[in-house]
């Protein structure tokens, strides 16, 4: 089944007459181009309040005989691919009354996006369907694997270039700075979400707590930094971590660190397409950490919820979120994060974050910056 | 990039005790960089009711404080745009980094901001520094975007002349039968054949037919209403291009008319053109206008037919906007001068029979006035087939 099929099968599954979406991922998914910059922003997810109450500049429509229609402005038509759907142009002001001509349900799925717009204008029953289209979304095809492969790549290499930039007495936000002007003199559309290069000196207040991370903190010998960074282009978003130790590190955290890739790593090898459930990913890391003795050091343990991942796509994080007990399967063509992470008081913070496809027989790492590179010299 | 535009800004700021201002996409963000052809999302009566567009996110900010110091912050997207124009100006970022992005340059403590993407500026202004004040930025600029300069003014008559010509079209393709939303499609198509942005608003071609009338809420069309003969139509058509709004009336019967709409037509028309008569720049006061058009009706005998006599509602200033201030009515204390320009719209009810606006835009110049709207005011009774 094509993208297209798949949507139909659940629309008509739903008792819906048809779905409607705003500029948006749903609907990047639906009209299949992804050369339109929509706004995103992250965490809209959690909190939609921005993303619902904007006003739309494009939407599509699409009806339980399959055909699609794409209601936009003249600046932004060229955008959207013909072949696919119909391509409706008219004024803004102008959308209430088009729309209301290409819609032919009753009964109407909607996203968040511009939900206030869409709830104000039209008459006809709206109900938000998101759940549905995680499930859709949630398997990947071919061009999108492509995509987000080149995309887990390029953030191993703008971190390898930080790391090769570091100088003594840059601030944080000068690290986080290299990130963002790498993006842009690389040509990437956006961030997933604003990056941290979180910097924790050890013996100092700063280390005492995870939170917070200061902006003009200076990087000295003995700071520890976690990277938590994601670029989006094409439609597409990464969500990647390490961390590096800024000079020598003790052989306490330098152990730890190996523990933690060890545990992504074991968890990794765990995998089994179509058994495996996502609830029983966060046990394998806690296995190996275990058994290395670092899960003490663990910030979340087995059963805690919180930081454990996501799945990821066109939006930063997708649902559902990872939690211990989830009885999801993992499916070939899926695409999650997962990060572990540590904390040693007076020490440091420590993250790890991979994105990781799940293939026909196990899952692979589509961010394989090294595993090993923990010290950097100064 | 205006230098004339930022001189302007600081010396309204200074006088009101503004220090900076950041602007997301708008009217103001488009005045002060004279970016004509940078599409903004507008939406009808943003300035007067901006609820929607407060929500809106930026791709891009616009600093200016009152020492001329100014700084645009972009998106990716948009970074060839703005840096082609306002090189060594523009700091391009991500949106997730416009707070970042914006802090350098932050130093003041009273900041006006925008409508347009106010939830997301001033979160970001807070973040920033707390102890930042935020007050409205929006209207801060009216007084001198009133005045409008030669090249708004040639933009302006443009579109008046575009829209003259918009409504001759429907007028000559209107057929017996057709419905209101289908007469406002041909505006929508007229526009859109002829590369035209935008609509000011969305347009109405309204249809009053004699003795079906079953409400007296003038306002109210049933836009499935077919055209038929005894039929009063009302135009309220405004398009948007280069970054400035027209705002269009007249009124047409479709058919003989009833002595009593054509006189009332007429008196309409002979008021707003004496009121225009009688403007005297640096003299007469943007409040006496609806009293010369009332005098002209009432001696013409239809007064009674005149609509809006208490508020003496008769328009509103126009250009990036569509609905500017000052407004045109007895509250507004402003006294008329060159480059005003400025939507009047007396209007007319005859109950059973028709509802009747003319609505034209009026240039102030340096003698007296000039209306840009020249559609024949003495076109009314059509023939429709």
């Amino acid at each position: 089944m094509n993208r297209r099929e798949k949507i139909l099968k659940k629309l008509n599954e739903s008792g819906l007459d048809g779905l409607l979406f705003a500029s948006g991922a749903n609907f990047q998914y639906v009209v299949e181009s992804n050369s339109y910059f929509w706004q995103r922003y992250c965490f809209n997810l959690d909190e939609p309040v921005a993303g619902a109450r904007i006003i739309p500049e494009a939407m599509v429509y699409l009806n339980k005989e399959g055909k699609s229609t794409i209601l936009t402005t003249p600046l932004l038509k060229e955008h959207f691919d013909t072949t696919l759907n119909d391509v409706v142009v008219s004024y803004m002001d102008q959308f209430e009354d088009e729309l209301t001509k290409i819609i032919d349900g009753k009964k109407i799925g909607i996203g968040r996006d511009c939900e206030a717009w869409f709830r104000k204008t039209l008459k006809v029953k709206l109900i938000e369907v998101e759940d549905i289209f995680y499930d859709l979304r949630r398997i990947k095809d071919e061009k999108e694997i492509a995509l987000m492969t080149k995309l887990g790549k390029f953030t191993d290499d703008a971190v390898m270039y930080v790391c090769k930039h570091l100088k003594p007495g840059m601030t944080m936000f000068d690290a986080e700075r290299m990130i963002v002007d790498y993006g842009l003199q690389n040509g990437m559309a956006d961030l997933s979400f604003p990056p941290t290069c979180g910097f924790k000196t050890r013996n100092t207040e700063n280390a005492q707590s995870i939170e917070p991370f200061e902006n003009d903190r200076k990087l000295v010998e003995g700071t520890m930094i976690a990277f938590d960074i994601g670029y989006m282009d094409r439609g597409y978003c990464s969500d990647w971590g390490r961390t590096v130790y800024y000079g020598k590190a003790p052989e306490l955290v330098k152990k730890g660190y190996e523990a933690l890739q060890a545990g992504e790593t074991y968890m990794l090898s765990k995998i089994v397409p179509g058994v495996t459930k996502f609830g029983e990913l966060y046990g394998f890391i806690c296995d190996k950490v275990e058994e290395l003795g670092y899960y003490d050091y663990l910030r979340f343990k087995r059963d805690e919820t919180g930081g454990n991942g996501h799945h990821i796509g066109s939006e930063v994080h997708e649902l559902p979120f990872l939690v211990p007990g989830d009885e999801l399967v993992l499916q070939p063509g899926m695409i999650f994060c997962s990060e572990p992470k540590m904390f040693f008081k007076n020490e440091g913070y420590m993250r790890v974050e991979d994105m990781i496809l799940v293939t026909e027989d196990g899952a692979k790492f589509l961010t394989n910056f090294p595993r090993d590179l923990f010290e950097i010299e100064l | 990039m205006r230098e004339d535009r930022i001189l302007k800004t600081i010396k309204e700021l200074n006088k009101q005790g503004v220090e900076a201002v950041v602007y997301g996409p708008g009217a103001n963000f488009q005045y002060i960089l004279d970016a004509t052809d940078y599409w903004w999302q507008r939406s009808c009566d943003t300035n007067i009711m901006g609820f929607s567009s407060a929500y809106n996110l930026p791709d891009a900010l616009l600093y200016l404080n009152n020492k001329g110091d100014y700084q645009i912050i972009c998106n990716y997207h948009n970074k060839d745009y703005f840096t082609k124009k306002y090189l060594g100006h523009v700091t391009c970022s991500y949106m997730d980094q416009f707070e970042d992005a914006l802090a350098p340059f932050i130093k003041e403590k009273r900041i006006g901001v925008s409508v347009s993407c106010s939830k997301f500026i001033g979160e970001i202004l807070k973040n920033i520094n707390k102890d930042i004040e935020i007050v409205d930025g929006e209207n801060l600029l009216n007084d001198i975007r009133c005045f409008k300069e030669a090249d708004e003014i040639k933009t302006l008559r443009e579109l008046c002349n575009f829209t003259d010509d918009a409504v001759m079209y429907v007028v000559n393709n209107l057929k017996m039968g057709m419905s209101q939303r289908e007469a406002e499609n041909l505006l929508v198509k007229y526009g859109y054949d002829h590369g035209v942005s935008d609509f000011s608003f969305p347009p109405t071609v309204g249809f009053k037919t004699q003795n079906t009338i079953t409400t007296e809420d003038v306002e109210y069309y049933d836009r499935e209403w077919k055209l038929q003969p005894q039929t009063g139509i009302a135009f309220d058509v405004g398009y948007m291009n280069k970054g400035y709004c027209s705002d269009w009336g007249r009124s047409v019967y479709v058919g003989k008319a009833p002595d009593i709409c054509k006189k009332g037509y007429e008196a309409l028309n002979k008021g707003v053109e004496y009121m225009a008569s009688e403007i005297v720049p640096y003299k007469t006061n943007i409040n006496e206008l609806y009293a010369l058009v009332m005098k002209k009706v009432d001696e013409l005998g239809m007064l009674d037919y005149l609509r809006y006599k208490d508020v003496q509602m008769l328009g509103h200033q126009i250009g990036i906007d569509c609905h500017e201030f000052p407004m045109v009515n007895k509250d507004f204390d402003f006294v008329i001068k060159p480059g005003m320009t400025f939507a009047v719209e007396p209007k007319m009810w005859f109950p059973n029979e028709m509802y009747m606006r003319v609505e034209d835009i009026v240039l102030i110049t340096e003698d007296g006035a000039e209306i840009l709207t020249k559609f024949p005011r003495d076109l009314f009774e059509i023939e429709v087939k």
